[in-house]
């Protein structure tokens, strides 16, 4: 097995992607890679497996990506390999690490990349040298456009790799007394030297059950009196990282870029700053709805196309139905807003490329101080405005477990891809192309969607933090990565894997819940003779199902046809949609009037004769959908992240209770005031 | 001793020692390169939010740091 192991930012899964062809989430800024990745790198008929570490500055602060990344090294197999990477111009912190790796044994090779920028900004090192001081061989490449990919293949799949030199030392007297020591006790195997090395700095480190109980006292009582702690240990690696670079870099980097400090003093500007972003997110919900009307229009019109093929070359019957009216009509509602999703991945995509995302976090650090999180939450809310799932994922990045759990527990609540579908239907039914302006009156209430998610999850945030997450605030420190221009390619070859995704898992949630569903709203059957009828809607199993669960529902205003969308929504958010499509469709004989969802839902009336969907009824479903927690998937990940099935059901009743009381009240309000 | 919030703006700073009062803040500025013997420049300082952006060559970190446990620095001007 190969490990790449390296600080956070720094090339390793572009370098990855590279080496295995596979596709895996990059990003300009730190935590990308929070999970182990494998793949297969092959090189002249010969394959090694290799797996991706999240990446790490160090091993000290016990973030659950530096346990992994710890871990997998400390019970690695003889046979492994590590092939350390560096970005090149970071140097000094690159080497940092890369010494404390060293101190595992593992033999390694390392890997410098920004071959280009380093270029560009002076930078150039004599890897040569390097690699005879440290012992091990360097590589120069660019992972963006890899340099010598040839070479660094060749050396890996010719054991290259060497097992690095211990070339720091303590500072002062404590370098005798570790020398003395490590003769004394034997320490000789690389793995032994670490763990004394981690024993050495902290006394009540776990690392000292591996010494027997007399061992661990008598080596307790002869380093007494003596600073081996970590900074010590860091300040002598350091001096020598200055000793070696010293002797190897060849020209010293130029000074920071100026128009990166000046585009930093607008987008981090308290009062800028905010401007520029909540602008770009305005700009983002209305480029959704004007740049994705036409695409929605042709896919729209092609799944009409294979409707009325189906109808014209099947014989009337079950079949006929299933195909046109269940599976197309259902799935293909939902397919027609993949242009909208793949505008919004689009966005995100080129905002995590610029590096302006960790920008962000920075920014709003002293508005979710307030709240009692970190500016570190702020990328995994943020986020969780494609998927909940990997921003809960992303959250391993936070170093406080209080701050870690609180961001878990309310990430949800922002606006996720899954939810657009439904706020598209329902905004676009209810209020049908208006503008204010230039403005599109759809993209200000999605908009509005997006901001209210995050208020909320701000509000319930500091709930938590309040009563039972309580601790002192905690400390932010991040790494402001380099502007870079996003590459198109990676932009688009994300935006594909994340549409992929979400047709594919998604999709599949609604094929089965749509011919299920089909099979509710048309039956029992009516046949008499040989003529397949279908049921009426209102005699259906479907109704008989809505009818039920209508007591609980009808105080938020919704019909049987609502109610049961709601439930099938709880298998998948998007299911919603179609289970609306089939039951309208089902519920008119003709076909072509039904052919439009959004009309048919227009002049769906209430038993009064007042028109079913009301802004009032909008109100109050945006608000249940806003706040609901509907996403098995988002309860699966929560529960192995927090390693508890409580909080995981801890989520689901605090926000399915909380979603039920505001759509309740919003209704019942606004009746109340004449509005309903 | 100064805090590293007085450094003026702009001015390279050499470190000779840097002490905080929590181990975890101490660890993780260590890591990222705050030691002895580094050069930083502080680039921006937000007082109302208790926010800074120090540059050390080409890594440039925001911070901020938990109440009440400030970063004192010793060092001269380069």
């Amino acid at each position: 097995m190969l490990y790449l192991v390296g600080n956070p930012n720094c090339g390793k899964t572009t370098l990855f992607n590279q080496f295995t062809g596979l596709r895996q989430k990059t990003g300009n800024f730190a935590g990308v890679t929070i999970e182990k990745k494998f793949g297969k790198l092959k090189f002249e008929g010969k394959t090694i497996q290799i797996l991706d570490l999240p990446g790490t500055t160090g091993f000290a602060s016990g973030s659950p990506e530096q346990i992994i990344t710890l871990q997998t090294l400390l019970e690695r197999q003889e046979e492994d390999r590590a092939i350390f990477v560096m970005d090149g111009t970071m140097l000094e912190r690159g080497l940092l690490f890369l010494l404390q790796v060293i101190e595992l044994g593992i033999p390694s090779i390392a890997i410098v990349t920004m071959a280009d920028v380093m270029n560009k900004k002076g930078i150039s090192v004599n890897l040569e040298k390097l690699g005879e001081k440290l012992k091990i061989p360097f590589f120069l490449t660019n992972a963006k456009n890899p340099d010598n990919l040839e070479k660094i293949l060749s050396a890996i799949f010719a054991d290259s790799f060497r097992v690095g030199d211990r070339i720091w030392t303590y500072a002062g007297r404590e370098e005798a007394l570790y020398r003395k020591l490590v003769e004394d006790y034997n320490i000789n195997s690389p793995q032994s030297s670490f763990v004394f090395g981690q024993c050495l700095q902290k006394s009540d480190s776990d690392f000292w059950d591996y010494f027997p109980k007399e061992t661990k006292i008598d080596l307790q009582n002869k380093i007494a009196g003596y600073n081996f702690g970590y900074e010590k240990e860091l300040i002598g690696k350091s001096l020598s990282i200055k000793q070696l670079l010293s002797s190897v870099l060849i020209f010293s980097p130029k000074n920071q870029t100026s128009w990166e400090a000046r585009l930093d003093s607008i987008l981090l500007h308290p009062i800028y700053g905010f401007v520029a972003f909540f602008s770009l997110m305005g700009l983002l919900f209305q480029t959704l709805f004007n740049w994705a009307e036409l695409p929605m229009q042709w896919i729209e019109n092609g799944i009409g196309f294979l409707q009325l093929f189906v109808r014209i070359n099947l014989p009337n019957g079950p079949l006929q139905e299933l195909l046109s009216d269940g599976i197309l009509g259902g799935v293909g509602t939902v397919v027609a807003f993949v242009p909208q999703i793949a505008i919004l991945f689009f966005f995100l995509g080129l905002l995590e490329e610029s590096g302006y995302l960790a920008r962000v976090s920075f920014l709003m650090d002293k508005t979710m101080g307030r709240f009692g999180i970190s500016g570190k939450s702020f990328i995994p809310l943020l986020s969780s405005a494609a998927c909940a799932v990997p921003a809960i994922l992303s959250t391993r990045t936070i170093e406080s477990r209080e701050d870690r759990l609180t961001t878990i527990l309310v990430s949800p609540f922002v606006m996720c891809s899954a939810r657009y579908p439904v706020y598209i239907l329902v905004v676009g039914t209810v209020f049908p192309g208006s503008f204010f302006g230039i403005f599109n009156l759809q993209g200000i209430v999605l908009f509005f969607m997006f901001v209210l998610g995050i208020l909320v999850s701000l509000l319930f945030a500091l709930l938590f933090r309040r009563t039972v997450l309580r601790s002192d605030s905690s400390y932010f420190l991040l790494e402001l990565p380099k502007y870079l221009v996003p590459k198109l390619s990676h932009v688009l070859s994300s935006v594909w894997m994340k549409v992929k995704n979400f047709l594919v898992s998604a999709g599949q949630i609604i094929l089965y819940v749509s011919v299920v569903l089909w099979f509710l709203s048309n039956f029992p059957n009516k046949s008499e003779g040989k003529e397949w009828v279908k049921s009426e809607l209102k005699d259906s199993y479907a109704r008989e199902i809505g009818n039920a669960i209508l007591p609980l529902m009808e105080p938020l205003g919704f019909d049987w046809k609502i109610s049961l969308s709601l439930l099938t929504s709880f298998a998948a958010r998007e299911v919603m949609v179609s289970t609306l499509a089939i039951l309208y469709t089902s519920g008119n004989d003709d076909s072509e009037e039904s052919e439009n969802l959004r009309s048919a839902m227009r002049v769906d009336r209430r038993a009064d004769g007042s028109p079913l969907w009301s802004p009032l009824l909008a109100l109050s479903l945006l608000s249940f959908f806003a706040f609901a927690s509907q996403c098995m998937s988002t309860l699966a990940v929560v529960k192995k992240e927090t390693g508890s099935g409580l909080w995981a059901f801890f989520q689901f009743a605090y926000m399915t209770s909380f979603a039920y009381l505001t759509s309740f009240a919003i209704y019942q309000i606004g009746k109340a005031l004449g509005f309903g | 001793m100064k805090n590293l919030t007085e450094i003026p703006l702009g001015k390279k700073f050499l470190i000779k020692t840097l002490t905080i009062q929590n181990p975890k803040e101490l660890g993780a500025l260590l890591e990222y390169g705050l030691l002895p013997g580094r050069e930083i420049l502080l680039q921006a300082r937000y007082p109302s939010a208790d926010k800074l952006i120090v540059r050390l060559d080409e890594l440039v970190l925001g911070m901020r740091f938990s109440t009440g446990k400030q970063v004192m620095v010793e060092g001269e001007f380069s």
